[in-house]
């Protein structure tokens, strides 16, 4: 029988700044067991939802679960809360929304990429992708005030109307940023060096992908066909020009190209909103209070976010559960891991794009 | 959402005849307190399509232990260790301590406490 070594990994780590800790067993060099331990920082939120805020005071609440999807957070929360409230969204205010989700999955993927790029020891790139990810911050600002805790959206539609300057402001950033991502794109398609980072390391078929319940850029590297954008009528994706985006290596570099032709995917998509806004309110009446169950689902960069909801014609609600993409996406990251050099770990981690914020909400 | 009931003792049974892993995509297991009984919810959604989520669900003393479902569906022990760390239910080979301490005030989310 040959000698195991455990290595802990985090929670503390020069290479994983995030609540996490995972215990490495390895042979040598290659890990042969992996446990994830997650349950460092449990803020409660659910228990808040239900126990200190009104329900139309929530989406400001669920936004704070996670700083880089706070839009589709509370957008989620709210789309679930308008099927069990007497209220109709306009057309204008799902356009609006739809333009703030895919604002949102840019800057988280180029987050990833950046992170990705300096797990392979590449500095530079890191700090071009970050400073490039500054157009969308930008414009992100522009349309709702603010970079991160945005509260765009509220029950019944969204809180801030967009003007024909900050169109022409998004259009022209956008211009810019798109030959960036092209350039961005070659260098982790031809780059030799990233390329023996990340070209089969971290490796997941569509098999395990399925068995494990892997989500967003996860799966769809591995050949997957899941997205919440393509599973429902809900927004007007089709009508935007969504397409989804596979791949099949199922590898660091496969979701790498995932996020990369997502981006350039989103790009298009925000063009395209931005030519058919219709007109019409951007927020409706609200009338009511919640009464029943309902759920919702939403396409957040990293995944499936799912929201539960129970009203009991009360100002506060029964219940509310919420389901993030990294949480349900552990046993896929675990089974990745099995079989890996250890001096892969970081790169195969960042590629993953893990937030605990939404895993210990 | 299309609700279908079981109870604890053919839940291995109706999850292990719905479930295949090629079709539904497995979305979590939820708790909900009915006040006097919980409520435990097995969420599922067909891959590449538009129809409702399905929920499979099952009502329980609190007391009670009901069955894993983790030899059908082996990344659902996350959502069941969710479950027993919220509202201090009993599922069978499902640990406490996922995402709580020991010291940590225990099944926040029951309502009798």
């Amino acid at each position: 029988m040959k000698k195991t070594i455990n290595i802990p990994y985090g929670s503390q780590h020069i290479a994983l700044l995030e609540p996490v800790r995972f215990q490495f067993e390895t042979q040598n060099e290659k890990i042969v067991g992996v446990k994830a331990d997650i349950g460092y920082v449990h803020r409660g939120i659910e228990k808040a939802c239900t126990s200190t805020f009104e329900y139309k005071q929530i989406p400001s609440v669920v936004a704070r679960v996670c700083g880089l999807c706070a839009i589709t957070h509370s957008l989620t929360y709210v789309m679930a809360v308008e099927q069990i409230i007497d209220v109709n969204v306009s057309e204008k205010a799902k356009y609006l929304r739809m333009l703030m989700v895919e604002l949102d999955r840019i800057h988280s993927h180029m987050l990833c990429l950046s992170h990705t790029a300096e797990n392979a020891g590449y500095e530079a790139l890191f700090m071009q992708i970050m400073a490039d990810r500054e157009i969308i911050m930008d414009i992100q600002e522009a349309i709702s005030g603010n970079r991160v805790q945005f509260d765009f959206v509220c029950i019944g539609g969204v809180n801030r109307d967009i003007t024909d300057e900050i169109v022409k402001f998004i259009i022209k950033s956008l211009n810019e940023l798109q030959p960036k991502i092209e350039d961005i794109f070659d260098m982790f398609e031809n780059n030799w060096s990233l390329s023996l980072k990340y070209k089969g390391i971290g490796a997941i078929t569509k098999e395990n992908a399925s068995i494990y319940n892997a989500l967003g850029p996860l799966a769809r590297a591995a050949g997957l066909e899941t997205d919440v954008r393509a599973e429902s009528d809900y927004y007007p994706y089709e009508k935007i020009g969504y397409k989804m985006i596979l791949e099949q290596t199922g590898d660091i570099y496969g979701r790498n190209r995932v996020r990369l032709r997502e981006i350039l995917s989103s790009i298009d998509m925000i063009k395209n909103i931005l030519c058919d806004i219709p007109e019409g309110n951007i927020i409706e009446k609200v009338k009511g209070k919640p009464n029943g169950e309902s759920v919702a689902r939403l396409e957040a960069p990293r995944g499936e976010i799912f929201y539960y909801l129970k009203g009991v014609k009360q100002a506060m609600l029964d219940r509310v559960r919420t389901k993030t993409p990294t949480f349900s996406g552990i046993p896929a990251m675990v089974e990745i891991f099995k079989g890996q050099e250890y001096g892969d770990v970081p790169a195969i981690l960042a590629s993953f794009d893990p937030c605990m914020s939404c895993t210990a909400k | 959402m299309k609700k279908i009931e079981t109870n604890s003792e053919n839940l291995k049974d109706d999850i292990s005849a719905f479930y295949d892993y090629k079709i539904w995509h497995y979305i979590t297991v939820n708790g909900v307190d009915l006040g006097d009984k919980m409520e435990i919810q097995y969420l599922f959604k067909k891959y590449g399509n538009k129809e409702e989520v399905v929920c499979y669900f099952l009502t329980m003393d609190y007391e009670k232990e009901i069955p894993s479902i983790v030899s059908i569906i082996p990344s659902a022990y996350l959502g069941e260790g969710e479950v027993v760390d919220m509202f201090g239910v009993k599922i069978k080979e499902i640990p406490k301590g996922l995402l709580l301490e020991e010291d940590s005030c225990q099944a926040p989310l029951r309502k009798a406490q």
